[in-house]
C-alpha cells in the first residue's frame, strides 16, 4: 500500500490496523499515517483517534516523569491526568508540519510527544519552586505590588520579568568583581545556598564563610542603594 | 580545648547565616536550643532577605518550551547560542535538559501496561496510580453540529457572523458559540451540559500560532466566555468534575 492510498483510508481503519501489531512493524505506517491526517491535512476525527490510541501511554510517561523529577514527593496530590490533556495540548501546538515531515517514523513522532510531558511537568516543578521560593523569603504576596489588576495572566507575565530585568540590571551594577556577580547570580537568582555555589566554583572561592561574607556584603550594598529603593517603590506601571 | 560559646557573638557571623540556612551545625545547633529567645531576636534582625529577591527568581531562564526546541536542535542559531550560555551559568535549567535527555533520548520511546514501576514506590502508591492508569481517561468531544466536512455557514444575527457548534463525548455535551466581536477578534462563548445538575470545573483554550493560554472556571451555570481572541487554531481543555473532555481542535 502506497502512502497515497493510506492517506485515502479512513481514520477509523488506519486506527485499526495501527492497533493490529505486527512482528515487522508493517503496522507503524498506519499509526504514524492518523499523525499525518491530523497534523498535515487537519483532520479532527484524526486528532480524536490520537488521543485514544496515546492517552495510556502518556498517562504512563507522566508517571514516570513526575516520579523521576521530584515532583509526585514534593506534591503527592499532583495527579498525572493533569499532564496528560496539557501535554497533548503541547505537542499539537508545537509539532508542525516541517518536524512531521522531517520525522523518521512513528518513534521519532512518540519520542517528541515524550519530550512535551517532560516539558509540561518540569514547567509544573517550576512554579511549584517559585511558589516555595515566594513564601520563604517574603509572606506577604509579592504580585499585587508590582502588578496592577486588570491585566491576562501573559501580560503581567511579561511585565513581572521585565521589572525582574531591570532590577537584575541594578544588582549586577553593584557588583565589585566577577566573584561577586557569580554569587549574586546563583544566590538571588537561582537561588543556591553558598555551599551549593562552592561546590559548583571550587577554584573561585577558598571556602563557605568567604561566600556568606560576600553574600552578606552585597545584601548590605543593595539595601542601602538608591536606585533600587526607587524602583521598589515604585513597582511595575 | 573546646570553645565555650556564652553568646551568639560568640560564633562566626557565617556560621549563624548558614545555621539559618538549614547547614548542619552542631556546635549552634546545641546553643540555639538552649537560648531559643535570642535566636528569634538575632532571625528577626538579620535572617530577612531584600524584598525584591523572590522576583529574580530564575526569571530569565528560557521556557520549558525552549528547552524542549533546544533539545530537539529546532532552534535558529542566535537563540540556541543564547540558551548556550545561559546553561552555561544556570544550574536549574542545566538539570532540565539533563532530564529531558535522558527522558526523552536514551530511555525507550514507548512503555508497555507492565512497566514496572520504579523501586522507591511504596506498594501502596504503586496500586494506587496503577489503578488510576487503568481507569484513565480523556474523553475527546466529537462535532456533532454540523456534521465534520460540512461548511460551516455563519448565522447572521446583528450584524456579526455568529457560528453555532455543538460536541458530544460520554455523559457529556458542549455547545459553543463563536462570533466576531468588532474588527478581526472573535469571542467565544460555551456551556458545558451533564447529567449533574450543577457542572463545576475549569477551561483552557490554547492558541497555536502565536502560543496563547486562556484559562478560567466554569460559572454556576456551567458556562464560560473569552473574548478578542486572535483568528487561527486553538485547542479546548475542560477539567469537569469527573472527567477531562478536550476539543483537540477548533478553527476561528
Amino acid at each position: 500500500m502506497n502512502d497515497k492510498s493510506l492517506a485515502n483510508l479512513d481514520p477509523s481503519q488506519l486506527l485499526a490496523r495501527c492497533r493490529d501489531t505486527q512482528p515487522d512493524n508493517s503496522h507503524e505506517r498506519f499509526c504514524f499515517e492518523l499523525f499525518r491526517g491530523a497534523i498535515i491535512r487537519q483532520n479532527q476525527h484524526c486528532w480524536a483517534l490520537i488521543y485514544e490510541q496515546y492517552q495510556k501511554l502518556v498517562f504512563r510517561w507522566a508517571l514516570d516523569v513526575l516520579q523521576s523529577s521530584g515532583l509526585a514527593e514534593k506534591q503527592p496530590d499532583t495527579f498525572p491526568d493533569t499532564f496528560v490533556a496539557e501535554a497533548f495540548a503541547t505537542f499539537w501546538r508545537a509539532y508542525t508540519v516541517d518536524k512531521l515531515e522531517s520525522a523518521a517514523g512513528i518513534a521519532s513522532v512518540l519520542s517528541y510527544l515524550k519530550s512535551c510531558v517532560v516539558t509540561t511537568v518540569l514547567q509544573a516543578r517550576r512554579q511549584a519552586q517559585r511558589r516555595l521560593v515566594q513564601a520563604e523569603w517574603d509572606e506577604n504576596a509579592i504580585d499585587p505590588q508590582v502588578t496592577a489588576d486588570g491585566q491576562t495572566e501573559p501580560e503581567k507575565q511579561l511585565l513581572r520579568e521585565n521589572y525582574a530585568a531591570q532590577l537584575w540590571q541594578l544588582v549586577d551594577a553593584n557588583c565589585h568583581d566577577e566573584a561577586e556577580r557569580i554569587v549574586a547570580r546563583l544566590s538571588f537568582v537561582a537561588d543556591l545556598k553558598p555551599h551549593a555555589i562552592l561546590a559548583r566554583h571550587p577554584a573561585l572561592f577558598s571556602d563557605v564563610a568567604q561566600i556568606y561574607t560576600m553574600r552578606r556584603n552585597l545584601k548590605n550594598r543593595l539595601s542601602r542603594n538608591d536606585a533600587l529603593r526607587v524602583l521598589e517603590k515604585e513597582g511595575i506601571e | 580545648m573546646s570553645k565555650v560559646y556564652v553568646t551568639l557573638n560568640d560564633f562566626e557571623m557565617w556560621e549563624l547565616e548558614a545555621f539559618a540556612d538549614g547547614a548542619s551545625l552542631p556546635h549552634v545547633a546545641a546553643f540555639v536550643a538552649r537560648h531559643a529567645e535570642e535566636w528569634a531576636a538575632w532571625q528577626r534582625q538579620n535572617g530577612q532577605t531584600l524584598p525584591f529577591t523572590p522576583l529574580l527568581f530564575r526569571f530569565d531562564c528560557p521556557t520549558t518550551d525552549q528547552l524542549r526546541d533546544y533539545l530537539w536542535q529546532a532552534l535558529a542559531e542566535t537563540p540556541r547560542a543564547q540558551i548556550d550560555h545561559h546553561l552555561a551559568a544556570c544550574p536549574h535549567c542545566s538539570a532540565e535538559l539533563a532530564t529531558l535527555h535522558q527522558l526523552v533520548l536514551t530511555a525507550p520511546t514507548t512503555v508497555t501496561q507492565e512497566t514496572a514501576p520504579q523501586a522507591n514506590w511504596t506498594q501502596r502508591l504503586q496500586a494506587w496510580w496503577q489503578s488510576a492508569a487503568d481507569n484513565f481517561q480523556l474523553a475527546v468531544a466529537q462535532l456533532v453540529t454540523p456534521p465534520p466536512g460540512v461548511a460551516l455557514q455563519p448565522l447572521r444575527s446583528n450584524e456579526r457572523a455568529t457560528t453555532m457548534l455543538l460536541y458530544e463525548t460520554a455523559g457529556v455535551d458542549i455547545s459553543l458559540m463563536i462570533e466576531q466581536d468588532g474588527g478581526n477578534g472573535h469571542q467565544l462563548a460555551g456551556q458545558i451540559y451533564t447529567v449533574d445538575a450543577v457542572v463545576t470545573g475549569t477551561f483552557q483554550l490554547w492558541g497555536a500560532t502565536p502560543a496563547t493560554m486562556h484559562e478560567g472556571t466554569l460559572d454556576e451555570n456551567g458556562t464560560f466566555h473569552i473574548a478578542q481572541l486572535t483568528p487561527g487554531n486553538y485547542q479546548l481543555l475542560l477539567r469537569l468534575a469527573t472527567q477531562t473532555v478536550v476539543i483537540p481542535t477548533l478553527s476561528l
